[in-house]
């Protein structure tokens, strides 16, 4: 009986802490990442990115070729025109949504940019 | 010898003539859009990182009610991309969850007007369909800018109707 209140009293004390650090958002704590998007032979890599609000997408230009890098999403429409070989672009992510990334100098360029929360 | 002056000097006109009638033939068919801020279509606002503007764009009602997602404009669409200023902060961009804030300031207007028989003036090589393009300052008035560039720029998006923004965004409000 005695064990039976010490264990009730264990999951209890676990539960409360557990609940606490939920409350205080440390059971989701997640460091904000950074996403390379690179473009290479006139293509962006990769196809797809799955990200979450506070992270960073990092265009890169490995290419040969100037590059045109904009999103045509309402909403999220965002450019940048003349990027070119080497030069990298910071994109902070603000918002939740699915994102289409194009090239605006080569109309077969594109990849898509999913954001949760 | 006169004579032959004459003739070069003929020649040389007519070919001023030729060459300023053909450049701006074209763009010259596009009206300026007046109360298009009131009257048209918000398509949304484009943040230009590479030149610190924003670029909003704005689309017909007409056209907009009948336009479909996946399908080519229909005939007498009209698109307007307005060329705001931001709000600047020691020389950068002023952000609001991560967005350009506009400015008071417009700085130029471009319309694309797509209409039947518009573009035959123009070679297969530049031809953006049965579309033209006209640059207008801020008061509406016809700014007399080449539009080769609009048409060389367009003419890869021939899958999406010449549109870089268009097509996409009428995929996305009318799901």
């Amino acid at each position: 009986m005695n064990n039976n209140k010490g264990l009730f009293g264990l999951a209890l004390a676990t539960a409360v802490v557990s609940g606490m650090a939920a409350g205080f958002g440390l059971e989701t704590a997640r460091a904000a990442q950074a996403h390379k998007i690179g473009m290479a032979d006139s293509q962006f890599g990769p196809k797809a990115v799955k990200a979450k609000v506070g992270d960073t997408l990092t265009f890169t230009n490995d290419d040969y070729d100037n590059h045109w890098v904009y999103v045509p999403t309402f909403g999220h429409q965002i450019s940048r025109a003349g990027m070119k070989p080497g030069e990298t672009w910071d994109v902070v992510l603000h918002k939740p949504g699915t994102f289409i990334v194009n090239c605006g100098l080569h109309s077969k360029m594109t990849t898509t940019v999913t954001v949760e929360r | 010898m006169t004579i032959k002056h004459t003739a070069i000097a003929g020649a040389l006109l007519g070919t001023a003539i030729l060459g300023i009638g053909a450049a701006s033939a074209g763009p010259e068919k596009v009206e300026y859009p007046k109360n298009y801020q009131s009257q048209y279509v918000w398509m949304g606002d484009t943040d230009r990182h590479d030149n610190n503007t924003i670029r909003r764009l704005y689309m017909n009602p007409e056209a907009y009610a009948t336009a479909k997602a996946g399908q080519p404009l229909p005939d007498n669409t009209v698109l307007v991309l307005e060329m705001r200023s931001i709000k600047m902060a020691d020389g950068k961009p002023v952000l609001e969850a991560g967005r350009f804030v506009p400015g008071d300031a417009v700085v130029g207007i471009a319309v694309q007007q797509k209409k039947r028989g518009f573009g035959t003036e123009y070679a297969e090589t530049l031809r953006n369909g049965d579309w033209e393009y006209a640059v207008f300052d801020i008061n509406g008035v016809r700014r007399n800018a080449p539009t080769t560039a609009c048409l060389t720029c367009h003419k890869p998006r021939a899958g999406e109707d010449f549109t870089f923004v268009a097509w996409r965004v009428l995929a996305d409000l009318k799901k």
